[in-house]
């Protein structure tokens, strides 16, 4: 057990040459693992899709013919000079041109950059590609007699162990082939950042009206209503009042307002007070006259908000 | 204890993100996930032992040892969510206190014993399972057998359709039943949070099954190195009573890792659960400021 002060998480933070501050969200062995498979298989589609065409086009036995080989010799040397090509190259090749990336890669938006966050060079690909068949180890021999009897042999297969167990030692879950070359997997981070949410519905603009003009809403508390307020629209109309009712209960006493205001209008009418009061939620001015004047008995805080209840949406 | 201060960072994740992070968990805090299973995890060996205990005269023939190896892996799978328990409730107390106290993870586990008892123990093929391997054991006991096979498909079923019952009846503490509808029992909560997700708890099944590939990994190692080290290639009692269930109950605490974190990510996109401990850790403050 270890006492944390931040929280366990798969995101760090790299700081550049320049004195740039990243947040990178680094990835793990098992997206590794998929992208690895993913590569595999598309290894593998081209090595049957170029033996398919060198059988199709005549282009094998044209070979064998000038060369006096034997098919079966013949089609294995071909199959390990592809082979070994692909499984050598393949890595080094795509991630030094593509900038850090194969195609499985790609397809689970990973990225291979150097450790301080720059992108890495054709001798940390190929050389972090070389060490791969260390992360394999240890490798063991199938325990099957079926096969035995079958090869003569036990077949050896690879258990990646080491390349599970590894980067469990560093903070950025960096392999054995990482380590040595200086290198870090990262996931792209495509999402979109939240604009400020709209609040549409008028009865929240109106309320707002209502919560004192003196009251300052902390850092803290304008935190935790734009949490609830970008998010609401995904929430049941039941599960927005069992949230909002924590803070708006206390709320409603301090502001003076009826016992039952709708608690998720009320935290939208502190939402638009805090972000938006300044503009209309369709971002033009606010020219209405009920806001710009206010509500008629404002002075009194009388307003029946009785039949207020929660839109659909946000 | 504070609401928005958790020990494992909260948001929306992705299935690999998850695994990953459990790496992470599982590394943080090892030692007590091992102690942890360890509570439940010794006991049920022990009866594991005794249960097949007229196996192991035989155990260098193949047909034999290839039955225990099996009835072995089986056991472990349906005891999985009785020797999990105390892992669940540590982990749910390690999410909010940075140091996790033991005292405080079990505190209220005494009134559960009757939910779990139900919940877990039964419907989830614990008891049943113990049992029908022990019939099984008989010279005319195919008929345990059969229903032994029946009773995993069962447990596979449940378990990916309704991971997350350990979860609900521990660390939610809904009761098992009421006559008031309003009350949410543990019956009605597993339905609100499995039922719509229906999709995502089969890709969440089929992904678990990444499991047999780390057991594997363990098992095989485990077996290859005795092999490398000491020359000893044959499955034997040692093996089989002491390595192999070893490597199995290390994989199933990895992998209620996995689920404890799952069940947080299914909250959070289901019901906005980190909205609701930032809202709430808001509100305790503001209850302090007013008072």
């Amino acid at each position: 057990m270890s006492s944390v002060s931040e929280p366990i998480d798969s995101r760090i933070k790299v700081v550049t040459p320049e004195n740039i501050a990243f947040n990178y969200q680094i990835g793990g062995p098992f997206r590794r693992l998929a992208a690895f498979l993913l590569d595999l298989g598309i290894r593998l589609a081209v090595l049957i899709g170029l033996w398919m065409i060198l059988v199709c086009t005549g282009i094998l036995e044209f070979l064998m013919s000038i060369l006096g080989l034997g098919a079966v010799d013949f089609s294995a040397a071909i199959f390990l000079l592809v082979y070994f090509a692909l499984d050598w190259f393949y890595g080094s090749l795509f991630e030094t041109y593509w900038n850090g990336q194969t195609p499985g890669k790609r397809l689970l938006s990973l990225r291979v950059l150097s450790s301080n966050g720059e992108p890495i060079n054709g001798l940390q690909a190929f050389g972090r590609n070389l060490l791969r068949y260390a992360d394999m180890m240890p490798t063991v021999p199938v325990p099957t007699e079926a096969l035995q009897m079958q090869f003569g042999t036990h077949p050896i297969l690879p258990t990646f162990l080491v390349g599970l167990i590894v980067p469990l030692f560093s903070k950025r879950f960096q392999r054995l082939g990482d380590l040595v070359c200086g290198t870090m997997v990262v996931i792209e981070d495509r999402s979109w950042l939240m604009k400020v949410a709209k609040v549409e519905d008028d009865r929240a603009r109106l309320l707002a009206e209502f919560i004192p003009a003196n009251y300052v809403v902390g850092r803290s508390l304008s935190k935790a209503i734009a949490t609830y307020v970008e998010r609401r629209r995904y929430f049941t109309t039941a599960r927005r009042r069992e949230i909002a009712r924590h803070l708006a209960q206390p709320m409603l006493a301090k502001f003076d307002l009826p016992e039952d205001t709708s608690y998720d209008l009320l935290l939208c009418a502190v939402y638009y007070r805090t972000f938006l009061s300044d503009q209309s939620a369709d971002r033009t001015s606010n020219e209405s006259e009920i806001l710009t004047n206010g509500p008629p008995q404002a002075s009194t805080n009388t307003l029946d908000l009785s039949s207020f209840k929660p839109r659909i949406g946000n | 204890m504070q609401l928005d201060k958790t020990q494992i960072a909260i948001r929306e994740r992705g299935l690999l993100e998850i695994y990953d992070l459990a790496l992470l968990v599982t590394k943080c805090y090892w030692k007590r996930i091992l102690l942890s299973l360890a509570i439940f995890g010794i006991p049920v060996s022990l009866l594991n032992f005794f249960l097949l205990y007229s196996l192991q005269i035989e155990v260098g023939v193949w047909d034999v040892s290839a039955q225990f190896f099996t009835l072995t892996v089986v056991l472990i799978y349906l005891e999985a969510p009785l020797v999990t328990v105390p892992l669940t409730m540590f982990l749910g107390d390690a999410l909010f206190h940075d140091k996790p106290d033991w005292r405080r993870a079990f505190l209220g586990f005494w009134p559960l014993t009757p939910r779990v008892f139900w919940s877990i123990l039964m419907l989830r093929g614990v008891l049943p399972g113990i049992a029908l391997v022990y019939f099984s054991m008989f010279e005319d006991g195919i008929l345990a057998v059969v229903f032994l096979v029946l009773l995993c498909l069962y447990a596979v079923v449940l378990r990916v359709v309704r991971p997350y019952i350990s979860e609900i009846v521990l660390l939610e503490r809904n009761p098992l039943r009421s006559k008031n509808k309003s009350v949410i029992t543990i019956g009605r909560r597993s339905s609100a949070l499995h039922g719509p997700n229906f999709g995502d708890m089969v890709v969440r099944g089929m992904a678990s099954s990444v499991s047999i590939l780390i057991v594997l990994a363990i098992v095989l190692n485990i077996w290859a190195a005795r092999g490398y080290l000491f020359g000893a290639w044959g499955i034997d009692l040692w093996y089989l009573n002491l390595l192999l269930p070893l490597g199995l109950w290390l994989v199933v605490a990895f992998m209620s890792v996995v689920r404890f974190l799952s069940y947080l990510d299914l909250r959070i996109r289901r019901e906005g659960w980190e909205v609701e401990l930032v809202v709430r850790a808001e509100a305790n403050r503001w209850k302090g400021v007013l008072s």
